[in-house]
């Protein structure tokens, strides 16, 4: 497994660390300026955006799945991964993100701070989940029709859903009830660690729904 | 023994095609050719061993050991050829091949070296900026140097110009040469066969109609000419037959029974003519399953 990761970040090694750079900019900036992590919220949803795009896109018109699937590697292992890579990533701008608050508020965080945090997660990963899992759909059922229908739905879950939580229950936006609503439910332990558990258990779901696909030729 | 694949009552169903059941297997150190037009199911059939796709029913084992996803270890005793060639496309030729390496015990780098400067593949070019010869070639090159003790190759020459087609025909007889490899080569360029294979299988519309020793079907079909003012003539072998007066022109699946008719019959001027595989192949192929099992 840590042959492919390694693989994969070298071969996409430019691109990270483009988008570090950036990041890693707007942290300094915020550890000094402090107030800016909704932006910072923003910009490293879009840099995995950026991601999901640039590197999802190659890897489908270079068919990658049937590139590692002609290897003798296990089928399971090719569907976990999917996600170190991605979760390495999140994780380590969320390390950023915290430790560039814990500077500019001079050590002052609240567990409202590590619930935001901990919902931001749970909604990233619920996107990407939904989006890898419609990825798979089509491929694990015999007619065509049903599997485009549920690819659409799982995909419209997954940039639907978990943008909408990620952006709604940014601590700024207090104004419109919905969002305030969100915010009162995710920004606590239960909500935001719910959240999280339940991402974690698309992934999981993710992961073997790759297994059930009856063709990894494409 | 261990039979180097087995397919076992195989299903595949897709929703305008089916494949199977299949029944087939090979022996180590053969070649077995298998032969089909477009649409016939070879890929689906060697794909489906390859665990590229799944099947829906039957089994399939590679040297006694089942193509269980998740247990792969018997893709190491395999080398794939597909029908696409595949890479990390903006990595060197050469960093392919390392790539590759780390997952194949038996990987050779001096292997990879000689088969790439063989095949004069340029290993420090991207793969994106390969020829389709060349991607052709660094396909072949990863699949042979971890020496498997199986070759799949899925109509690995097609879209190749005849050159390189050459090439590659060159060196896969050379392996075969020198090793007891099996190849299990699908393909639909007849020629190709013809040189290669030791066994050939006709397959379409998902059925493998049959299967037999290239040299039976050497031995046993023939071009027959001959005069002979009968017109209804009683043939029991005769897949084709053309008459202009009393000259006839047959083509026969036995042609040892066709001439015994014949002398039975007094015919004159009989002669028979060899066929290239590539002709019996395409008189069984237009003639369908009954012609195929005659």
């Amino acid at each position: 497994m840590w042959k492919l990761i390694k693989a994969d970040l070298e071969y996409n090694r430019t691109l990270f660390i483009f988008l570090y750079s950036i990041i890693f900019v707007s942290v300094l900036a915020n550890s000094i300026r402090g107030n800016l992590e909704e932006y910072l919220a923003i910009l490293m949803f879009i840099s995995v955006g950026l991601i999901g795009i640039l590197v999802g896109t190659e890897e489908v018109k270079t068919k990658r799945i049937r590139f590692l699937s002609e290897l003798p590697l296990p089928v399971r292992q090719l569907g976990i991964l999917r996600y170190p890579v991605f979760v390495t990533y999140w994780f380590s701008l969320m390390v950023l993100l915290w430790l560039s608050s814990l500077v500019s508020q001079q050590g002052h965080l609240g567990l409202d701070y590590l619930w935001w945090i901990l919902t931001r997660t749970g909604s990233m990963f619920l996107m990407v989940a939904f989006m890898d899992f419609g990825q798979d759909l089509p491929f694990c059922v015999k007619d065509k029709g049903p599997g485009i229908v549920l690819k659409s739905i799982a995909i419209l879950f997954g940039i639907i859903g978990g943008p909408f939580v990620y952006f709604a229950t940014n601590a700024g936006r207090q104004s419109d009830p919905i969002f305030i609503s969100l915010s009162k439910v995710f920004i606590t332990a239960s909500g935001a660690i719910g959240l999280f558990i339940f991402s974690l258990v698309l992934i999981l779901v993710s992961i073997y729904v790759y297994e059930l696909r009856r063709s990894y030729a494409e | 023994m261990e039979k180097a694949f087995q397919y076992k009552d195989v299903i595949k169903t897709f929703p305008d095609f089916k494949l199977g059941p299949i029944n087939l297997e090979l022996e180590p150190g053969t070649v077995l050719g298998l032969v089909g037009p477009n649409g016939a199911g070879k890929t689906t059939s060697i794909q489906c061993l390859a665990g590229l796709l799944r099947a829906d029913s039957g089994e399939m084992t590679v040297f006694g050991r089942p193509n269980d996803l998740n247990r792969p270890e018997w893709k190491r005793d395999i080398g794939y050829v597909g029908d696409v060639h595949v890479f990390y496309e903006r990595w060197s030729a050469a960093k392919n091949l390392h790539f590759l390496s780390q997952f194949y015990p038996d990987w050779s780098n001096q292997r990879a070296s000689e088969l790439a400067e063989r095949f004069q593949l340029p290993l420090n070019k991207r793969a994106k900026d390969l020829s389709t010869g060349n991607r052709v070639k660094l396909s072949l090159v990863s699949a042979l140097a971890h020496s498997p003790k199986l070759l799949l190759l899925d109509e690995p020459t097609s879209g190749i110009d005849p050159v390189v087609r050459t090439e590659v025909l060159d060196v896969l007889f050379e392996i075969l040469e020198t090793g007891d490899r099996a190849i299990f080569y699908t393909t639909h360029i007849l020629p190709e066969i013809s040189r290669l294979a030791d066994d050939l299988a006709f397959i379409n519309d998902g059925q493998i109609w049959f299967r037999t020793p290239k040299e039976d079907l050497d031995d046993r079909w023939r071009k027959i000419t001959f005069r002979l003012a009968k017109a209804d003539i009683p043939f029991t072998s005769v897949v084709s037959h053309r008459r202009k007066g009393s000259d006839h022109l047959v083509i026969s699946s036995d042609f040892q029974a066709t001439l015994k008719l014949l002398k039975e019959l007094g015919a004159e001027n009989v002669q028979d003519m060899r066929m290239s595989i590539e002709e019996i192949a395409i008189q069984i192929l237009k003639g369908g399953k009954d012609v195929a099992s005659a």
